[in-house]
């Protein structure tokens, strides 16, 4: 059992604060569960209880699971691209050369803006690249984008 | 900017310039049938009682004349407005070619201008419905990257489509001369003779006649097409029905199966003819400017692709062609664009059947740069070996549980242009994918992938037929491919011819 993992240091981390923004988030996915769940365990017993075990490891799970996701998250500017990783469960490392980069997004919602944070997005002309860096302070990421799009403009290359 | 635009003599003199003359008519002509359609089938009753006015052998007009005469002047007068309105489009319609784009301006009340830069044409289509072939006239579409990007004009004659082709390719390319006008038209030949051979010519082109690489014999065609799952299904289902009416014994039941099929056979027979009829005709040859694919025997249509836009290529054989050695050939293009459903096909489809030599000669147009003839025995050993050989790595065997078939087969090897990915153990694909091309590297790994140490590599290519990842590779060999293969396509791309001879300013 090994995890795939690359033999690069200096990792460039997101802010811990996401956290509290994926919790949030989670709640669109959890509440809606919570309530019929609630209903049936009470309601329909024996068999109620597994429902409610089952509602607590999800629970735990989430809980555990979204502080490990967000530190998992991660890129490198190396010398001509740049890395993104992301994931425990399903890792994900992507490679992008600069001078791929058709344009770099950044957005922030209502939550990320509450806790000064903001998410990248870059796009190259795959649909399948699919980076996204959540959890940048609003600072660093518009750094970020202007030294990748300075990057790609230096490098500019065709499709 | 001038504004009266002028007659087509010189298209690329920079000025505005209309289309075709015939165009309203081209265009109109779809809804002039349709109301003559509408016509007959609303009123066919009215119009024969009309004429044999008998009905139990008493006179008994339906309709007085004069009433008739309305509704036939009426029809004409919708028909002539509608003419008109095409009419005044084409006059509102207009384009112009300068150094660096193609600009259209179109549209009565909701004006459109689109201008697109030559050197980001992804290729040209030149398309020729029957009706404005019989009077030489083509549609041009110039495809450029993404989804709504093409720009077309339609119509325009032969001659100017087939010199706004070149000229367009050649500054593509950065040869900034003006092709000349004089030598498109053949001199000396009366107008019937040329439309007589314009009709004629497969191709419209009259510089390079390329003579096409790969001959598609009928029977090749006919058998490819019935060598698919659709028709081994459909000889299932007829199997089925035969014994089961046999089992049943009763000739009632089995006349009602019969007609039942009726309308899957009659679909299914209209499907195959829709294949064979795409493909007739078809010809690829390598023009100065890129790769040229035409097919079509009534309606015709060609393609030319400059091979630098060509980012990845798929040799595939389907279960049923294996013992036969055929193969086709899909190529990924940035471009999705394409006016009708039925230039879909055309778009990445290079060669649609063919045998093993056919697939060497298409691949030396669609690589031109690339040494094809050293690399023989590692084409073949894609195309149909499997295991470790000619240097393949091949997905781990703690894969076989999720390919009990193929993982043998799946493999992947790369030099420093090249990534060749294999897969499929009874429908054969090999990709051949430039680093030059490859917009991201991506490595996964998922949760059960991790307990038996797998990893899947998968090279980001603009969205296309061709498949472009490895499944199930061992976890350290992914992890180096996917190191390798960055570096590579970061040096490719380092590589690639510099920016001002603007071909790779895709």
């Amino acid at each position: 059992m090994h995890n795939i993992e690359l033999s690069e240091d200096g990792w460039r981390r997101i802010s811990k604060r996401q956290v509290l923004v994926e919790y949030v988030n989670s709640l669109w996915y959890v509440l809606p569960m919570l309530g019929p769940g609630i209903v049936l365990s009470i309601l329909w017993q024996p068999y109620g209880f597994f429902i409610l075990g089952a509602g607590v490891i999800i629970f735990i799970w989430v809980l555990v699971l979204i502080p490990r996701r967000v530190r998992n998250y991660g890129y490198l500017l190396r010398e001509d691209d740049l890395l993104f990783r992301r994931g425990i469960m399903f890792r994900r490392f992507v490679s992008v050369p600069y001078g791929r980069m058709q344009l770099v997004d950044i957005t922030r919602g209502p939550l990320e803006r509450s806790q000064k944070l903001a998410t990248l997005k870059l796009v190259t002309a795959a649909a399948s690249t699919g980076v996204m860096i959540p959890g940048l302070p609003i600072e660093e990421a518009e750094g970020l984008r202007d030294h990748l799009v300075a990057v790609a403009e230096s490098r500019r290359a065709g499709l | 900017m001038k504004q009266n635009p002028q007659a087509l003599s010189d298209p690329f003199d920079g000025e505005w310039h209309r289309l075709h003359r015939g165009t309203p008519y081209f265009r109109g002509g779809i809804f002039v049938l349709a109301a003559i359609g509408v016509l007959i089938s609303q009123f066919r009753d009215i119009l024969i009682e009309q004429f044999f006015p008998f009905n139990y052998g008493v006179w008994t007009p339906s309709l007085p004349g004069d009433l008739l005469l309305w509704i036939i002047g009426g029809a004409v007068l919708v028909l002539v407005v509608i003419m008109l309105l095409f009419t005044l489009s084409w006059r509102m319609h207009t384009f112009r070619i300068t150094g660096e784009a193609i600009e259209v301006r179109s549209g009565i009340v909701f004006r459109s201008h689109r201008k697109a830069r030559i050197d980001r044409i992804q290729g040209i289509n030149i398309q020729r419905p029957i009706i404005p072939r019989i009077f030489s006239a083509a549609k041009l579409e110039i495809s450029g990257a993404g989804s709504d990007s093409s720009v077309s004009l339609n119509y325009l004659s032969s001659d100017n489509a087939n010199l706004i082709r070149r000229g367009l390719l050649q500054r593509a390319s950065g040869q900034l001369q003006t092709p000349e006008v004089a030598s498109a038209q053949a001199a000396g030949a009366t107008t019937l003779d040329r439309t007589v051979n314009d009709f004629l010519a497969p191709e419209l082109d009259d510089l390079y006649i390329p003579q096409s690489l790969v001959k598609i014999p009928i029977p090749r065609l006919i058998f490819s097409a019935l060598l698919g799952w659709p028709p081994i299904i459909l000889l299932l289902f007829i199997a089925a029905v035969i014994t089961s009416s046999i089992l049943v014994k009763d000739p009632e039941i089995t006349m009602a199966i019969l007609f039942s099929l009726l309308p899957g056979a009659l679909a299914f027979a209209g499907y195959f003819v829709s294949q064979i009829r795409k493909k007739l005709r078809y010809s690829i040859a390598q023009t100065p400017h890129g790769v040229r694919v035409g097919y079509g025997l009534i309606s015709l249509s060609n393609d030319t692709v400059p091979a630098e836009r060509i980012h990845a290529i798929e040799i595939r054989q389907p279960l049923f062609w294996r013992k036969v050695g055929w193969w086709s050939i899909e190529v990924n293009r940035a471009t999705s664009a394409t006016e009708n459903g039925a230039g879909k096909e055309i778009n990445t489809t290079i060669l649609p059947v063919g045998d093993y030599d056919d697939v060497l000669r298409v691949l030396t147009i669609l690589l031109p740069h690339y040494d094809l003839g050293a690399k023989l025995g590692l084409l073949k050993a894609g195309m149909i070996g499997s295991g470790t050989v000619e240097g393949y790595q091949v997905a781990s065997k703690r894969a076989i549980w999720y390919q009990p078939l193929s993982w043998r087969r799946n493999g992947w090897n790369y030099d420093n242009e090249l990534a060749v990915l294999r897969t499929g153990a009874l429908s054969r694909k090999l990709s051949l994918i430039p680093f030059v091309r490859v917009q991201s590297v991506s490595m996964q790994q998922g949760l059960f992938a991790k307990f038996f140490d797998l990893a899947r590599v998968e090279l980001d290519l603009v969205t296309g037929p061709v498949v472009s990842s490895v499944k199930n590779m061992d976890s350290a060999l992914a992890m180096d491919f996917f190191a390798r293969a960055g570096t590579l396509a970061v040096a490719a791309v380092a590589r690639e011819t510099p920016p001002e001879t603007q071909l790779s300013h895709g």
